[in-house]
């Protein structure tokens, strides 16, 4: 096949022009005269016809004919030159050329797939946007259903973003429609959810981010339960002293061998209790409640976590047996890498995610109480948020709006214990200490002689407070709060305590969990060592060494 | 010859380093066929070229008498002196100069070959003589050269 047009040119004048090279040369070019000369008949040009021979014919030449011939074949082959040359020379640029032309395909179909493939991911990411916005709207529905804006009054939200919308004539939100739709005492409605009784189900799990407020959460249903006459066994590893009252604890100090024994006891407890079922009539059992706390953390520690899991989902629940679990995540490898339990999970758990948020003050996470409730058998887009009540009991003090922020914590207090000490009503009095309580000595007066301030003066009353054990509850509650970090320093501004004389004695608790010297000034004044803070953290240590050297007042 | 497409140096394929060395040295350039037919054509373009032009030549000046004594001084002068540049010169130069005798001379010889067979008959006498001088010649001398050596060799 040829690869050039001018192939066949040069090939035809090639072979045309080799033809009449041929032919001009083969060709006599004079005449010939044919002669007999004795018995010998010869054929000469003219000029070698010798004078005696006898002539006999004459043969024409081609002379002419030669001379045209050789000169087209001549022309011929200087144009086949020509043209072989310059091709020749252009042969290896149409090459690369074609290399070139090759690579540029391959790199455009490349190309070309790569934009095929980014508008394919393109397209899906914008399902995957909408099909978020879509669970998103089903979520803000539930919410706003929740708080009880029917689906009805929730598109006339739409318009009442700015005062100026709902005022604008015209705006498609009428006066007589926004009342409403934002009526915040609105009666809940007849359909609008509610938070399920917890003791209905079987199996309860509470999880969270930590510092949502799972353990006062369960804390509260403990309580309940424990009212309702239930046996109640906590299974907490991270026990604190004194925690769970009116239950029995298991496992503190991270004793998880003694939460294997007890998941095994309470296996055969299911066992006994079902043998009685089969054998008695109308077998009657007390209500028995197995709250397991940090269940996070069992897998791998409790062999009998997974089936105790399993069992928690099927089994107990016509043994009059329940289960609380209090884990970080819903995820099987948060529940005691139960593998293959997804399924019943969703079908038999109730779930209770309670959500968090960062306190705007400490920057802390501290609970937002609101739970997104999860019942057995319920997709997960159609879960839906309710409130939660920041206090279990119905009695106890309600922070006011001002300072829930801060007091929210407390709530987690006993009951007898009262917070009234902490209340802005106390705070306002003559007695209520300056803003320099805590502050360090060089910044304050420079005064070494009173390293706690002018509150080191102290009240004769006991904020509040009427006998010395609700004293020591209450400095417990105090005290676990701060060891978590919930509340700010104990000699800051800003502490619920307000009498000197308590913070010294609250102080004096922290000393005594022995938490390392730099954790404990922490902990008393917010004060960390280096940088621009080292005199600070000398003075602060200087302090703390009078007081662990039982100089109060230091005065 | 371009069967990577992003490379240069198929280092992946190469199964000893020796290997790989030898695949990045410097290649010959590859011959095309189509690259081959150009370089035939044109040689051939070329030598009938020159054989046309002096084949066209010769004939030119067998037309027209006139010129024949021109022709019989020029030729063998410029024959001659590209003779004497074929031997002075190197490369493509050489070449071409070569091609420019062989072509030529073939073109005078094989052209008018009824002239030089016209040219042999009528001196036929004269060339048998020359022939035999030659050979008695070249005979004698050879002889007495290889009696020379043959005594020498004794």
């Amino acid at each position: 096949m040829l690869a050039n047009k001018n192939q066949a040119v040069v090939s035809g004048l090639l072979g045309l022009g080799i033809a009449s090279l041929a032919v001009a040369t083969a060709l006599p070019f004079n005449d010939r005269i044919e002669y007999r000369i004795g018995n010998r008949i010869e054929s000469q040009p003219a000029w070698l016809v010798p004078p005696k021979a006898e002539f006999r014919a004459i043969s024409r030449g081609y002379g002419g004919i030669k001379i045209l011939l050789s000169l087209l074949a001549t022309g011929g082959m200087v144009t086949v030159m020509l043209i072989a040359r310059k091709e020749g020379e252009q042969e290896p640029i149409r090459q690369r050329i074609k290399a070139y032309k090759k690579q540029a395909y391959e790199f455009d179909f490349a190309a070309e797939s790569a934009f095929s493939m980014a508008q394919t991911q393109q397209r899906y990411k914008k399902l995957l946007e909408a099909d978020e916005v879509a669970i998103e709207g089903e979520i803000e529905q539930a919410y706003l259903e929740s708080m009880g804006i029917t689906q009805q009054q929730q598109p006339a939200l739409t318009g009442t973003a700015t005062l100026d919308s709902t005022t604008h004539p015209g705006d498609k939100v009428e006066q007589q429609a926004t009342p409403d739709a934002i009526e915040p005492e609105q009666p809940p409605q007849p359909n609008s959810p509610k938070m399920p009784v917890l003791t209905n189900y079987p199996s309860v799990l509470i999880y969270g981010a930590p510092g949502s407020g799972k353990t006062t959460f369960a804390e509260q249903e403990v309580k309940r339960r424990l009212a309702a006459g239930h046996r109640v066994i906590v299974c907490d590893p991270h026990a604190a002293y004194g925690a769970w009252q009116g239950c029995s604890v298991v496992g503190g100090g991270m004793n998880y061998a003694a939460i294997d024994a007890k998941l095994e006891w309470f296996a055969t407890e299911v066992r006994r209790r079902y043998k009685r079922i089969e054998s008695e009539p109308n077998p009657t059992f007390q209500p028995l409640t197995l709250c397991c706390d940090e269940f996070t953390n069992w897998a791998g520690r409790c062999s009998a976590a997974s089936e105790f899991f399993q069992s928690a989902l099927s089994d107990i629940r016509k043994a009059k047996m329940f289960g609380l679990i209090v884990s970080h995540t819903r995820t099987m490898a948060g529940l005691a890498n139960a593998a293959g339990m997804a399924k019943l999970r969703d079908e038999a758990l109730l779930e209770v995610e309670l959500l968090g948020q960062q306190c705007p003050k400490t920057g802390d996470a501290v609970p937002r109480y609101e739970a997104v409730i999860k019942l057995p058998g319920m997709p997960l887009n159609k879960r839906f948020i309710l409130q939660v009540s920041k206090l279990s009991e119905p009695n106890n003090h309600q922070p006011t709006k001002q300072d829930s922020a801060d007091l929210d914590p407390i709530a987690r207090l006993d009951k007898n214990t009262s917070v009234d000490d902490v209340s802005d009503t106390q705070i306002n009095t003559s007695e209520k200490p300056s803003g320099t309580d805590y502050t360090l000595p060089e910044q304050n007066t420079g005064n070494l002689a009173n390293p706690y301030g002018k509150g080191a003066d102290g009240s004769n009353g006991s904020e509040g407070l009427d006998t010395s054990e609700a004293l020591n509850q209450s400095l417990n509650g105090f005290l676990a709060e701060v060891i978590a970090e919930n509340l700010p320093p104990v000699f800051a501004d800003d502490f619920p305590l307000k009498k000197h004389e308590r913070r010294v004695q609250l102080a004096k608790l922290v000393i005594a969990k022995n938490l390392g010297k730099q954790k404990t000034i922490f902990l008393l004044w917010g004060v960390t060592d280096g940088g621009r803070n080292h005199q600070r953290y000398v003075d602060a240590r200087a302090m703390l060494e009078r007081l662990m050297g039982g100089d109060e007042d230091a005065s | 010859m371009y069967s990577e497409f992003d490379s240069d140096f198929d280092y992946l394929n190469s199964e000893t380093p020796q290997q790989f060395e030898q695949q990045n040295q410097a290649k010959a350039p590859e011959v095309t066929n189509i690259e081959r037919f150009w370089m035939l054509t044109g040689n051939w373009g070329e030598f009938g070229s020159y054989f046309g032009v002096g084949l066209s030549v010769s004939l030119v000046v067998r037309a027209i008498p006139a010129l024949i004594p021109a022709a019989v001084i020029l030729i063998p002068a410029v024959s001659l002196g590209l003779a004497v540049f074929s031997f002075s010169s190197e490369g493509a130069a050489k070449l071409r100069s070569q091609l420019i005798l062989i072509a030529v001379g073939t073109a005078l010889i094989a052209g008018n070959w009824d002239t030089w067979q016209a040219w042999i008959i009528a001196n036929s006498q004269m060339l048998i003589f020359s022939f035999a001088l030659i050979v008695i010649t070249v005979g004698f001398v050879a002889a007495q050269v290889w009696s020379k050596l043959s005594n020498v060799s004794k």
